[in-house]
């Protein structure tokens, strides 16, 4: 049913997503499906990498190791943010239709008062997407 | 104990989640989960005689002809004065659901004002939220 399942990630925080990380694995093997893993970077340095070209390396690495570990193919697809707090639902959105994704597979953090006045990532985009999306908790 | 399932249907429009229903029924057969299938009505009709659990019976017998035999398959019929995805939450928070897995409509102006009762689920669920379109 699914070709391509996007994972968007957050390779600071790779140990919080692990449950996403394996739900999206088990739904890639059985639909035989490509695994995307999408991550954002900023222009400036950041805690992962001093620019988006190392970022990009350090993603596809991320990419071919869990491709390796768990025998799905994978491929990596990076976003380059001025600021990620403003354009990061955005720019997540346009890079799901530009990889043709069919599935989301994101991970959500436990909603706090915060998201009953402004919504969190993963209900923006449950919201407005036109794929099927698995929000892991 | 095994995982459970919340599978929010509206069965007055059930051919439109057959999609859905599949996608239920292929995830609780490979994770060997229990699928709780749950029907929120108006808990007031305009003839008062028809109380919420009346439907149970209609919801039993679509279980039974629409859902593989092998699977345990339990249905729940809440009547509901609040807007459905309260009752939603609030049934998977009661059975203890692992995932919910639920359809959603595309959205139209009032979705875009209000958010859908996916984007409400998504949203507010303490437990996984799987939306199929």
């Amino acid at each position: 049913m699914y070709q391509t399942i996007a994972v968007p990630v957050d390779l600071e925080h790779v140990e919080r997503l692990q449950k996403a990380l394996r739900t999206a694995v088990d739904l890639a093997r059985h639909y035989g499906a490509t695994l995307y893993y999408v991550g954002a970077t900023t222009e400036t340095p950041n805690p992962i990498a001093h620019n988006p070209a190392e970022y990009q390396q350090k993603l596809a690495a991320f990419a071919e190791e869990r491709a390796a570990e768990h025998g799905v193919p994978t491929a990596a697809k990076m976003i380059v943010s001025l600021d990620m707090t403003i354009d990061l639902d955005k720019q997540l959105r346009d890079a799901f239709e530009e990889i043709g994704a069919d599935l989301v597979v994101m991970a959500s953090h436990i909603p706090g008062v915060k998201d009953h006045l402004f919504s969190s990532n993963a209900g923006w985009i449950a919201n407005y997407s036109p794929m099927s999306v698995f929000i892991v908790r | 104990m095994a995982e459970k399932l919340l599978l929010p249907l509206d069965l007055t429009q059930a051919e439109a989640w057959n999609k859905v229903i599949d996608e239920a029924i292929g995830m609780a057969q490979r994770r060997g989960a229990e699928l709780h299938v749950l029907w929120v009505v108006p808990a007031l009709e305009r003839n008062l005689r028809r109380l919420p659990e009346d439907k149970k019976p209609e919801l039993d017998a679509f279980l039974k002809k629409r859902f593989p035999a092998d699977l345990v398959v339990k249905g729940h019929v809440r009547g509901s004065m609040e807007a459905p995805h309260r009752s939603i939450r609030t049934v998977a928070e009661e059975i203890g659901a692992n995932l919910i897995v639920m359809g959603a409509r595309n959205p139209r102006l009032k979705e875009h004002l209000m958010g859908s009762t996916a984007s409400q689920v998504t949203l507010y669920a303490k437990c996984s939220v799987y939306v199929v379109r």
